[in-house]
């Protein structure tokens, strides 16, 4: 007989969490994990962002008990992936963006229906649920057309579907909307978000390579890179994180002034954006320390020569978080790290 | 979420008819598969058929050779629906979704027999048919109730080997599709499908004991065609031999797809796609 | 130039097709292939042959059986192996769309990778050959071989195995999912319309001009006739042979030119249908 669960344990927590790929056929042994901490609370909606090879897809694959860790001790819902996996597997559901599920033969309805049955919903459940999925993902229409017909946009929604057909206390969306159409992606963005706030104590655990999907999306965020946790708070804390004021692009006449040239000029670091040929022009790309005016760094500029032909500022996102965390951008690898 | 006794069970029934489901509408809904999975296996034993004709054979033996052929349906679903299928599975990124069910993997496997069963008898009618309107194999007066024994035990014991491999090529990536390549024409061999097993002598009787499909076609035409097809042993011990077979083979099957499992979660290889 | 760089490709698609079958063919799985399931229908055929041998005397007759099911392995390795390319190309490495729209294209590269299957289906036939030789006692008299029309036999044989494997990989384009047992299909189909362990003759009278368009049937007749000294086809038997020869280039080539049509066309139907880049979800 199980335990009963413990309904004030963390969704999720992980103390240590490593992970190794041994050396195998000619390849060095791979350290995906390196010792991760985490901690979910329930009814959070929880981003892991990092580059490739962070790590990230390995820590949800251990977390939905497809893969022992290598050290370190990890618990969803209070219970140890190891020891107590099939309490796990009772509440959790995953969706993997970009990947296939069910059937070619079987209808879209029958798949849904499938893995329902696979999580012992009864059929007075699963039908009336299976049909709000398959209205939220715009499959209703769908419904009784194979798989094999869909196309690559409808699988993928239909994948995000049959992730909710168990209505799981802790949601894996490993990548949801990798793919997806902008439309599709905010529509699914929307429903998961409903979906958390309509049901008290559902938990979302999201990895994305959208920034944007994590900032509107996240409570909290943690940034890793190399198997490690970085940096963990809520996206506005993080774009917090990072010094310094306003980000300055501006559009200026290309006379070949280089940029030790520019630095010395603003005395500020900057870089060289897109240049743009039909109007003679380039961007100039810097960050304007805080108590600093943008007027004077454009009268700097000016009394150098430089003919400044527009000018854009923003403030912190959070990929300059990131990037200020990591030291890369998102979609740089990680070198040498795991899948 | 409570987990009682009724509760799994009822899981487990859920899941396998789930599955099955999958296999027979899958077979109802592919004409092109329906017709190659009914109709090739066939031409093996029409080949065999005529050989058997051309060497002045008695009818006898084409008897011994449509009813080995008949079987050789079930055998094919077994290597390859059975077998490999965990192997699809995982090329198809199908198989993390099983493993992060709660489903007892023995459902799965359980409801990918039943459909397979269900779906092979339909496609061996065909045999059958060639069998009765084609070759007129002539019989000799038989229990029905033999029959349905011998044919379930035989069912039996070949869908839990099946398991058996399915948990088996878990860990294996392109070898499960060798592997099962292995055991066609050598399986056929060792199983005297097309020829009274008793003309490998001792090496049969060792065949038997490996394969239950050996004893299965033994049994079968002990049943079907009477003292015309004197057996490696009487159809009663075989029976109980298949009987224990099956047995054997469900539990090795549990045992080994846990012990795979953990193995292939430990090497990262449950989800690993082109090894 | 236009030969040389043919010839780079061939070069290159064969180094692949060995680079492909090498990289999971361990020692196991050669084994297996060549190895395990010939001998194992070898054996088969040679116990079917002792369960009879009380009331059947055909030991020439086996023989011939023998050796045409010896040389039957090119047709599974070669012809079967030729539509297994596109079908491994486009459902699991995802590769065959880049190869078709490379300057290679899609005609060499099979041609390239049908040699690899060339020298696995030699090595097959050889080996039940030696197996049949040495162990289960198929023998016959060299003495009465005809080596030159033996040798052209097996040119016309090999032209015509190519040509089959093109008509499979065209099949193999056309279908998704199903080309996979419609592959294993054809490998049984050809076994029985070909009369490889039987006289053709024995086949129904509405089946027989099926077995004679097809140049396997005239194939195997004449490796026995040349090579053992007699065929098995009483009705081929009445030919000399010289009109068996004649019959077997004659059908070998109007096959091979068939299958260049029928390959290209269906080259246009499975581009018309978008089947090369469709992967299925088994």
């Amino acid at each position: 007989m199980s335990r009963t669960p413990d309904v004030q344990a963390p969704a999720v927590e992980t103390r240590g969490l490593e992970r190794r790929y041994p050396a195998s056929r000619g390849a060095p042994e791979v350290v995906a994990l390196a010792g991760v901490d985490l901690r979910i609370e329930r009814g959070e909606v929880f981003g892991l962002l990092g580059p490739n090879g962070a790590g990230k897809t390995t820590c949800i694959k251990i977390l939905n008990t497809l893969l022992f860790p290598s050290g370190g001790e990890a618990r969803v819902a209070g219970f140890d992936v190891v020891r107590e996996a099939q309490e796990v597997r009772r509440r959790i559901g995953l969706v993997s963006g970009g990947e296939n599920s069910g059937y070619g033969i079987l209808t879209v309805r029958e798949c849904l229906w499938m893995f329902s049955q696979f999580y012992g919903v009864p059929g007075a459940v699963a039908n009336p649920r299976i049909d709000q999925l398959l209205k939220v993902v715009d499959l209703a229409d769908l419904a009784h057309t194979r798989i094999n017909r869909l196309s690559t946009g409808q699988r993928q929604r239909m994948n995000f579907a049959r992730g909710f057909v168990s209505d799981p206390e802790i949601l894996f969306l490993d990548e949801p909307t990798l793919g997806m159409d902008v439309n599709a992606a905010r529509m699914l963005r929307d429903f998961v978000l409903a979906w958390v706030r309509e049901r008290a104590g559902r938990t979302v655990l999201l990895t994305t390579h959208y920034m944007a999907e994590a900032d509107q999306m996240c409570d909290r965020i943690a940034i890793v890179d190399r198997g490690r946790v970085l940096a963990c708070d809520t996206p506005a804390t993080l774009r917090r994180s990072v010094q310094g004021g306003q980000h300055v692009e501006l559009e200026v006449r290309d006379g070949g002034t280089d940029a030790a040239a520019l630095e010395g000029a603003i005395g500020v670091p900057v870089a060289w954006g897109a240049p743009h040929p039909e109007r003679g022009t380039r961007t100039l790309k810097f960050r304007l320390p805080e108590g600093r005016v943008l007027g004077q760094t454009l009268r700097a500029l000016e009394e150098r020569g430089i003919s400044v032909q527009g000018v854009a500022t923003r403030e912190t996102s959070l990929e300059d978080a990131f990037i200020h965390i990591v030291g890369r951008t998102l979609d740089d690898d990680a070198p040498g790290g795991g899948a | 979420m409570s987990r009682t006794l009724a509760g799994e069970a009822m899981l487990f029934v859920r899941a396998a008819r789930a599955r099955a489901y999958v296999r027979i509408v899958g077979s109802f809904r592919e004409p092109n598969g329906l017709l190659a999975d009914a109709v090739f296996p066939n031409l093996g034993m029409c080949a065999f058929v005529m050989m058997y004709r051309a060497l002045g054979a008695p009818a006898y033996y084409e008897a011994l050779a449509v009813i080995g052929g008949i079987l050789t349906t079930y055998w094919v679903n077994v290597l390859w629906g059975m077998g490999a299928q965990f192997y699809w599975e995982k090329q198809a990124g199908q198989l993390q979704l099983y493993f992060a069910a709660p489903c007892s993997r023995m459902a799965i496997l359980a409801g990918m027999a039943a459909g397979g069963l269900l779906a092979s008898m339909l496609r061996s009618l065909v045999g059958v048919a060639l069998a009765v309107f084609v070759f007129r194999v002539q019989l000799e007066p038989f229990s029905p109730w033999h029959l349905a024994a011998v044919f379930f035990a035989t069912m039996a014991a070949l869908y839990t080997l099946g398991m058996i491999m399915a948990s088996l090529f878990l860990l294996y990536g392109r070898e499960a599709w060798h592997t099962c390549n292995a055991f066609m024409e050598p399986a056929f061999f060792l199983s005297g499908l097309y020829f009274p097993i008793r003309t490998l002598g001792a090496f049969g009787a060792v065949a038997a004991a490996l394969l239950p499909l050996t004893l299965g076609v033994d049994a079968l035409r002990q049943v079907l065609l009477g003292v015309r097809s004197p057996g490696l042993m009487p159809v009663r011990w075989e029976f109980a031999a298949l009987c224990g077979f099956a047995v054997l083979y469900f539990f090795v099957a549990r045992w080994s797809l846990r012990h795979l499992e953990n193995l292939s979660k430990r090497e990262g290889r449950l989800t690993q796609r082109w090894q | 130039m236009a030969v040389s760089e043919t010839f780079t490709r061939l070069r290159t698609s064969a180094w692949l097709g060995w680079q492909v079958e090498s990289n999971w063919a361990d020692p196991v799985v050669f084994f297996i292939y060549l190895i395990a399931r010939p001998l194992a229908v070898s054996l088969t055929l040679a116990a079917m042959y002792a369960a009879t041998r009380d009331s059947a005397t055909h030991g020439a007759a086996f023989a011939g059986f023998y050796v045409a099911n010896a040389f039957h392995a090119y047709v599974n390795t070669v012809v079967v192996g030729m539509g297994w390319v596109i079908f491994e190309e486009r459902e699991e490495s995802e590769m065959l769309k880049y190869v078709y729209v490379s300057p290679m294209g899609l005609v060499t590269y099979i041609g390239g990778r049908s040699f690899v299957r060339f020298v696995l289906g030699s090595i097959s036939a050889a080996l039940m050959l030696l197996v049949g030789w040495f162990l289960l006692g198929v023998r016959w008299d060299f003495a009465l071989t005809r080596p030159l029309p033996l040798a052209l036999t097996i040119v016309a044989g090999f032209a015509a195995t190519l040509a089959a494997g093109y008509v499979l990989c065209g099949v193999a384009m056309v279908l998704t999912r199903s080309a996979m047992t419609v592959l294993e299909g054809c490998m049984l189909g050809l076994y029985l319309l070909c009369g490889v362990i039987f006289p053709v003759d024995l086949m129904p009278v509405w089946l027989r001009p099926v077995s004679y368009v097809l140049p396997f049937t005239w194939w195997y007749e004449c490796l026995r006739r040349f090579l053992l000294g007699h065929g098995s086809s009483a009705w081929m038997s009445t030919l000399t042979d010289a009109q068996l020869l004649g019959a077997t280039l004659a059908v070998c080539a109007a096959f091979s030119l068939v299958a260049a049509l029928a390959y290209r066309e269906l080259d246009r139907l499975a581009r018309r249908l978008g089947r090369l880049d469709q992967t299925t979800m088994f």
